[in-house]
């Protein structure tokens, strides 16, 4: 039973958890020979769509109008608001047992994971009008002027180096480029007359993504690289600060990805009767609405950059014989929606086998939100389970969920 | 430890397991169509005009028969032949020298016509000259009667050395049009005769040459594809008849309903332009109307023949001869006939040349701008009543309602007008599959209001606002998935059950037709 149900965790973690990165990274200086450790969470966060709106969108369902109405209620007091997640997974191998390239100090890691990005700003009006359509349109005006949407698929296989005393490592990726989705929507504007009876689209930006279905468009690379320091702390105690950064590299997609650019304003008022009939919709014709917009699509390979993470912290040792500890830091994903954000937390240990914590966190897609998880050692394995919000996790009008979860196998 | 693997294995399954499709409703208005229609926009030929006062009244001018002189005349392909050779048995003859000039009448065979004097417009003439003298010899063919501003036609050409066995052949084509051909013969008092003049001399920087009265030299001259503009003489009696059936693309598409028109007449005149004696005939005049219902045009002329005097005149002064047939509600059927709505207007006819035979002795003439022909005019004021008078207009349209990620939910279609006729119309739309059942059939809850201040027929008339909705239920919109036609159908009505009303010039009904859709995305 042990062995059906970790497999089916293995498999769940590996294919479905996401961003280990908001688990607050414990620090363990205990000597083994290697460490098997699976991370894997999906988070979602924005600054006002709610629950009930992002658990139908994400995982199916019917958006009511309700839901739409209250998210909008949300959106409402900003220019500009933001809405992402992530959707991560790596299996990661060390071992400390070796002197990689002679040096005594060296050990290798291997480590192999899956991640899908998405981030995205937009407008109240931008929002109103996908969901509900140009008949809710407030004023007769929607603002689309920067909005910005950035979605990425992609696995990895790499190899690295750690330093065994302080767990510092350096790695290189292999990236497969999956899938990619850009839309840079500088400036625009949607007006419509009071009636209805004309409207016109202002659109200054362009759209680039991969094309085709297969599971790869691309190769590219990427660094992972982190840093942990043993610092002095509160006079007599010692602390890690790590400093962490991950995936930081490009993906160069096929030259079947395709380009939009679009630089224009178009007015439409309804057709003429000869326009529909005379070689028209009714007499044969066909209407593009790509060439309205002088919209020309271009292929071409494209350079992408992977969705970067970098965070500075300090973190837990779990080693440490203090039953309370804090942790805090910053972190920032290389994309201009997400922002950088802060969190700051307290971590208890009331026995070395069990320790909580809880959080709090402001910044990335969202605002502040309360944060708890639970760590627990058993043997050799430690395993790790919270969120990043725990209002969210219950309430449909929170603004986001998280879930986040690590095994770590400790080989001695 | 296995509870909590199992906990967490259950609940991330179920977490990470999507269930269905994300979807959601959005509420689209779109404008469709936004135009202006007037009487002209529907009516594109120029039977239009305007009266004093700004009302309308119909002019129209439409030839039902129209012959002209190729039809009236056409001239078969003919040929001439004329062979020559010395009279002696045998002859030398120095360098330069002529020795054959021969003058021949031939007829010029054009079935039973006769022909004085032929002018083309178009023609050729195909010369092939066969010699057997053993050297080269220089020939030159003349058509007397053939003239071009006033130039007799001659051509000159060098034959090559030939022999008894193997001729020399020489082929030539030359156009005709503009040509004027005499076919009264060397004096003047002959029809369908033609003159050619062959002459043959020798090469006069060649050597003396031996000729025998067995070289005969071959001329031929092959007349074709002739087309007169001008023709004089007796064209034969000749009866055209036919059966010519009019479409009219406006009314056709009328369906149902009834109209009511006032003094309405209509002329009918027989044009004779050529100086030639005729005589026409209608054998009938009827129409079949929207209803099915075919009814014929009665009057004293419509079945007899009717005798046209000949034209009068010259070349730029012909001047027909015109008989008139008014149609008028005291000598016909012609309110009737028009009130019933025609789709087809079936008109027998049949034009009889010379019925009486060759009675001008020959001198008949037809001229590049003589006509035979029949008109219809009329003009009366557009005055007309309706009631429940249908135009139906069929367009096809697929609706796939699976395109991309959206997909129609329900919606409407909204028309506001701003009219100034006088009528009501009413809409209607039937959307079909391909065998033409009728999938759904939606009527207007409201019909577009004609003006009301039509009391006194003046224009401009009040505009009137309205506006129709046709709601199409999320039922409705699942049973277009067969749609494969549409059918417009507007259903006119004048105010006062169909009494008779005026249309005036400035009249307009402007319309926006959008659409309200409520759309599924799913993703």
């Amino acid at each position: 039973m042990t062995r059906i149900s970790f497999s089916l965790l293995i498999t769940c973690f590996t294919t479905y958890l996401w961003g280990q990165q908001m688990l607050p990274i414990q620090h363990d200086t205990t000597q083994l020979k290697g460490e098997i450790i699976l991370t894997g969470g999906v988070f979602y966060q924005g600054n006002a769509i709610r629950n009930d709106f992002s658990n139908a969108l994400l995982f199916g369902g019917h958006i009511t109008d309700e839901m739409k109405d209250a998210s909008m209620k949300n959106a409402a007091s900003r220019s500009r608001n933001r809405y992402g997640g992530n959707f991560s997974s790596q299996l990661e191998y060390r071992n400390y047992d070796v002197n990689l390239f002679g040096k005594s100090e060296w050990g290798f890691l291997v480590q192999a994971g899956y991640e899908t990005f998405i981030g995205t700003q937009y407008t109240k009006d931008a929002f109103s009008l996908i969901f509900k359509g140009n008949a809710h349109v407030d004023n007769n005006l929607a603002n689309l002027s920067d909005i910005r949407f950035e979605q990425m698929t992609f696995q990895k296989i790499g190899f690295g180096i750690v330093d065994k005393k302080s767990r510092s490592s350096i790695a290189v990726n292999l990236i497969n480029g999956q899938s990619f989705n850009k839309l840079n929507l500088e400036n625009g504007e949607y007006r419509q007359s009071d009636n209805t009876d004309s409207i016109s689209l202002l659109l200054k930006g362009n759209y680039s993504a991969s094309t085709g279905n297969s599971f790869s468009n691309g190769l590219g690379v990427a660094f992972d690289a982190e840093f942990r320091l043993e610092i002095p702390w509160m006079k007599v105690k010692k602390a890690w600060i790590q400093l962490k950064a991950q995936n930081i590299g490009v993906v160069f997609f096929n030259k079947s990805s395709q380009t939009y650019a679009v630089d224009t304003m178009y007015r439409y008022s309804g057709f003429k009767m000869n326009q529909l009939l005379d070689g028209g919709v009714f007499g044969g014709g066909e209407f593009n609405l790509m060439d309205s917009l002088n919209i020309n699509p271009t292929s071409g390979s494209q350079a992408v950059w992977l969705p970067g993470f970098i965070q500075l912290a300090k973190i837990v040792d779990r080693a440490n014989p203090a039953k309370l500890q804090s942790f805090f830091g910053l972190n920032v994903y290389t994309n201009i929606t997400y922002l950088p954000q802060v969190f700051v937390g307290m971590h208890y240990q009331p026995i070395p086998a069990v320790a909580v914590g809880a959080q709090l966190s402001y910044g990335g897609f969202g605002e502040l939100r309360g944060g708890f998880y639970a760590d627990f050692k058993m043997k050799n394995a430690y395993i790790g389970i919270g969120t990043q919000d725990v209002y969210g996790a219950f309430a449909k009008n929170g603004l986001g969920q998280s879930i986040i979860g690590r095994l770590t196998w400790q080989i001695n | 430890m296995r509870t909590v693997f199992l906990i967490l294995t259950v609940a991330i399954t179920f977490f990470s397991c999507r269930k269905e499709k994300t979807t959601w409703d959005s509420d689209w208005r779109v404008p469709l169509i936004q135009d202006s229609l007037t009487l002209h926009n529907l009516v594109k030929d120029s039977i239009l005009a305007i009266n004093p006062d700004g009302s309308y009244h119909l002019v129209i001018n439409r030839d039902i028969l129209n012959l002209s002189i190729d039809s009236l005349l056409q001239l078969p392909d003919t040929s001439i032949f004329q062979k020559v050779v010395i009279a002696v048995s045998s002859l030398n003859v120095p360098p330069g020298i002529s020795f054959i000039n021969q003058t021949e009448s031939h007829e010029f065979e054009v079935d039973d016509l006769i022909l004085k004097k032929v002018i083309l417009s178009s023609g050729q003439a195909r010369i092939k000259l066969s010699s057997p003298i053993a050297a080269p010899t220089i020939l030159t063919l003349t058509l007397p009667s053939v003239k071009k501003n006033n130039l007799v036609y001659t051509r000159t050409l060098d034959a090559p050395a030939g022999s008894l066995q193997n001729p020399s052949i020489l082929t030539e084509t030359f156009d005709l049009a503009g040509y004027e051909i005499d076919l009264t013969g060397p004096n003047g008092n002959l029809f369908n005769i033609i003159q050619s003049q062959v002459a043959v001399r020798t090469d006069p920087n060649g050597p003396t040459i031996n000729v025998t009265n067995k070289d005969t030299v071959v001329f031929e001259v092959f007349f074709e594809n002739l087309v007169p503009s001008y023709a004089q003489g007796y064209f034969g009696n000749q009866v055209f008849s036919d059966t010519t059936t009019f479409d009219f693309d406006l009314l056709n598409k009328i369906v149902a309903g009834t109209i009511d028109i006032e003094n309405t007449s209509l002329t009918l005149s027989l044009r004779n332009g050529l100086k030639s004696s005729a005589r026409s005939r209608f054998t009938l005049v009827e129409n079949t109307g929207v209803s099915g219902n075919t009814i014929a045009l009665n009057h004293p002329e419509i079945g007899p023949w009717i005798f046209i005097n000949q034209a009068t005149g010259n070349w730029n002064s012909l001047v027909p001869s015109i008989h008139d047939i008014l149609f008028t509600n005291s000598n016909s059927n012609i309110e009737p006939f028009i009130e019933n709505i025609p789709k087809f207007l079936k008109i027998g006819y049949a034009f009889e040349l010379n019925p009486w035979g060759n009675t001008s002795g020959g001198w008949d003439e037809f001229f590049s701008s003589s006509q035979v022909t029949a008109r219809l005019t009329a003009d009366m004021p557009l005055a007309i009543g309706m009631t429940n008078l249908t135009y139906a207009d069929t367009f096809n349209l697929k609706f796939e309602n699976n395109a991309a990620n959206f997909a129609l939910k329900e919606g409407n279609i909204e028309i506001q007008t701003h009219s100034s006729y006088s009528f009501d119309a009413g809409l209607q739309l039937l959307f079909l599959d391909q065998l033409d059942n009728v999938l759904v059939s939606k009527i207007s809850n409201e019909k577009i209001k004609g003006a009301s201040s039509n009391t006194n027929n003046t224009s401009p008339q009040q505009i009137v606002q309205s506006k129709l909705v046709l709601s199409l239920s999320e039922t409705e919109i699942k049973q277009l998935e067969q749609l494969d036609k549409i059918v417009v159908k507007a259903i006119f009505d004048t105010p006062q059950n169909g009494a008779i009303s005026t249309f005036y010039e400035g009249q307009f009904i402007a319309f926006k037709l959008f659409t309200n859709l409520k759309l599924t995305t799913q993703l």
